[in-house]
């Protein structure tokens, strides 16, 4: 019933994503548990940034200890899909996947074309990995609404929904529900039609799926490592508020944030600079501006007689926004930290055959002590 | 915002659990088989490496743990929001374990314009029967007097999760000794619900229903880790209803 191909497929994927490596190693050496130990998420961004996280804190240099036995195998599991890999690589790769970066690389690098004339935002789509026509897209017709969330989920939906028709064999396309037709009518609405109420939801729940899994980083089309869905979701939310009307101020002309003026992230209600922002503070900013968004547009009546805005806000109450579970509210930081990125990249690897049940469940409860201050 | 009360707390971590469930959905593609008749197609699906299958397995499954988190919500009101008894709750946390979730999209055409409906469904219990009659310590929970939205739903999205539909044609096989009973199947639900929402003689069907319907037989799990081949907890099937030869997309 289990195809080798198939397993030897799924062997291969893992071995491309470093979390999941470095869990699986440690799960074959019985050292799971003690590996998850070694850091929380607060302690974790403490040691790569050199102290307590604000938004625009830099990564240090930190010294990395000798690696042990699962780890050692982890890189040489990796440097199987990816030429010789050092613990030095594998470090980075982790800290970028976890979203301790910013867009210093994509400033640096020369603008796409089809990206000029966006003018707005441009480092954080390159990051994001959103196609430029797809940017555009979610800018102009049912989603001209001035709601740089609420148009963030739907430009990432689109981008995941071509990077699975390219990825997928035409053939196989209706058999995994994925459908061309809805890109065509956001994308060329006057050829195909206006995308509708349909549309919406099916997005939002392929969006959803996307967001709860955890796959291997690949390179995006701008030629950077691919960022996980919910980072990348901030990052173009962030992309469509720096192009609002007096989007941002809170950056200095050499694009580092003005400490006058710029938030400093979790209470503090002021704009980020997110040109010299983490991956991380602009998620957390954009975990609060959905919610936001979704409150100011109110409860959605059930009627067919809605607004547009109100279709497009509707689905989003259902979604759960990368979180495992239903999104507390109060705790939408959590989708992106630590402990939750562990739960996703394990989940993934049972599924794959990767994994013991009982290791996978060793990870949930470390995932839920934490959420729930207690173990279940 | 304010801290979430604690029955909600005690509820997300169940809601993990089910996901949890849906992450050990294992998949690997198959051919399709053909029905006799030629009018219902059979897609087992065993390998979900791209992770659609829990994609579209996970929308009924998310809107049905918020569903109940309303529910539940308004029925702990009158005591504050207090959390009730785990004791109390047991049959809302069987049913998370145990339920099996279907999601079919139905499209059909009305002069010439093609549209889609989602139809969800979850086997088991309506809510007011998974309340503990036999449960003996204090009462938090009430049946809510109003009934709300709890699924989200609109002319779009429907959800099949009460009892039996009168007047149905869709109608599951009788139980027999070796086939467990299936009134309340997700699928059977989704069908059911399909008959009397959709346009009946105004449209076409032209694309006719994908199904991903979670039938996990759930296995013991081998607890000793060794070097032989293990195999994954539950089994699952994915499948595939056409009315007709499938027109889809462009």
């Amino acid at each position: 019933m289990y195809a080798i191909d198939a397993g030897q497929e799924a062997t291969h994927a893992v071995g491309q994503d470093a979390l999941m490596t470095l869990l699986r190693e440690h799960a074959r050496d019985g050292r799971l548990l003690a590996y998850l130990n070694e850091s929380t998420d607060a302690s974790y961004a403490r040691w790569v940034l050199g102290g307590e996280e604000t938004p625009y804190a830099d990564l240090v240099s930190v010294e990395l200890s000798l690696p042990d036995a699962s780890e050692r195998r982890a890189l040489q599991v990796l440097s199987g899909s990816h030429g010789p890999v050092t613990q030095r690589q594998l470090h980075e790769w982790k800290v970028w996947d976890l979203g301790f970066t910013k867009v210093g690389p994509m400033r640096g690098a020369p603008v796409p074309d089809e990206l000029r004339s966006a003018a707005w935002g441009v480092p954080h789509i390159m990051k994001a990995g959103i196609d430029p026509d797809i940017y555009k897209a979610c800018m102009h017709g049912v989603l001209d609404i001035g709601h740089p969330a609420i148009q963030a989920n739907y430009a990432l939906a689109l981008q995941l929904l071509r990077e699975r028709l390219i990825a997928t064999p035409r053939t196989f396309w209706y058999i995994r529900g994925l459908r061309v037709d809805v890109m065509g009518r956001f994308l060329d609405p006057a050829r195909h039609g206006q995308p509708g109420k349909f549309d919406f939801h099916y997005l939002i729940e392929l969006l959803d799926g996307e967001l709860s899994g955890w796959r291997p980083a690949g390179t995006n089309l701008y030629g950077f490592r691919q960022l996980p869905a919910t980072l990348r979701l901030g990052r173009i939310a962030a992309a469509y508020q720096e192009a609002m009307p007096r989007g941002t101020n809170a950056c200095r002309a050499n694009g580092e944030h003005d400490p006058a003026v710029a938030g400093a992230g979790d209470g503090d209600g002021r704009p980020l600079c997110f040109t010299d922002a983490t991956d991380r503070a602009i998620y957390r900013w954009y975990a609060r501006s959905i919610i936001d968004e979704l409150m100011a547009i109110g409860p959605i009546p059930a009627g067919a007689n809605i607004t547009t805005l109100q279709q497009l806000a509707g689905p989003l109450v259902s979604s759960s926004q990368g979180h495992l579970g239903i999104p507390l509210i109060d705790r939408m930081g959590q989708a992106i930290t630590l402990e939750t990125v562990h739960a996703k990249a394990a989940l993934q690897l049972l599924s794959a055959n990767q994994l013991p049940a009982r290791q996978g469940d060793v990870l949930v409860r470390n995932l839920f002590s934490q959420r729930c201050g207690r173990t279940p | 915002m304010t801290h979430a009360p604690k029955g909600m707390r005690r509820l997300a971590r169940m809601v993990g659990i089910a996901l949890l469930a849906t992450g050990w959905l294992v998949a690997t593609p198959a051919l399709a088989g053909s029905d006799p008749a030629g009018r219902v197609t059979l897609l087992p699906i065993v390998e979900d490496d791209d992770h659609i299958m829990q994609t579209w397995l996970g929308v009924p499954m998310r809107r049905y743990a918020f569903g109940m988190r309303r529910w539940l919500e308004d029925g702990l009101a009158a005591h504050g929001g207090r959390a009730a008894d785990a004791a109390e709750l047991l049959r809302f946390q069987q049913q998370l374990r145990r339920a099996t979730f279907s999601h079919f999209q139905y499209s059909y055409t009305l002069d010439g314009t093609e549209y889609t409906r989602i139809y969800l469904g979850v086997s088991g219990r309506p809510f007011p029967d998974l309340v503990n009659a036999s449960y003996r310590g204090p009462r938090n929970l009430v049946v809510p007097a109003n009934v709300q939205n709890y699924f989200n739903t609109d002319d779009i999205v429907s959800f099949g999760s009460v009892g039996p539909v009168d007047g149905s044609h869709v109608t599951p096989e009788p139980p027999t000794a070796n086939t467990p009973h299936r009134t309340n199947d997700a699928e059977i639900k989704v069908l059911q619900a399909i008959m009397p929402t959709s346009p009946a003689g105004r449209c076409v069907p032209v694309g006719g229903f994908s199904v991903s319907s979670a039938r996990c037989r759930a296995r013991p799990a081998r607890r000793r880790s060794g070097s032989s081949p293990r195999k994954p907890m539950p089994t699952c099937t994915s499948t595939t209803w056409k009315e007709a030869p499938t027109r889809r997309g462009p």
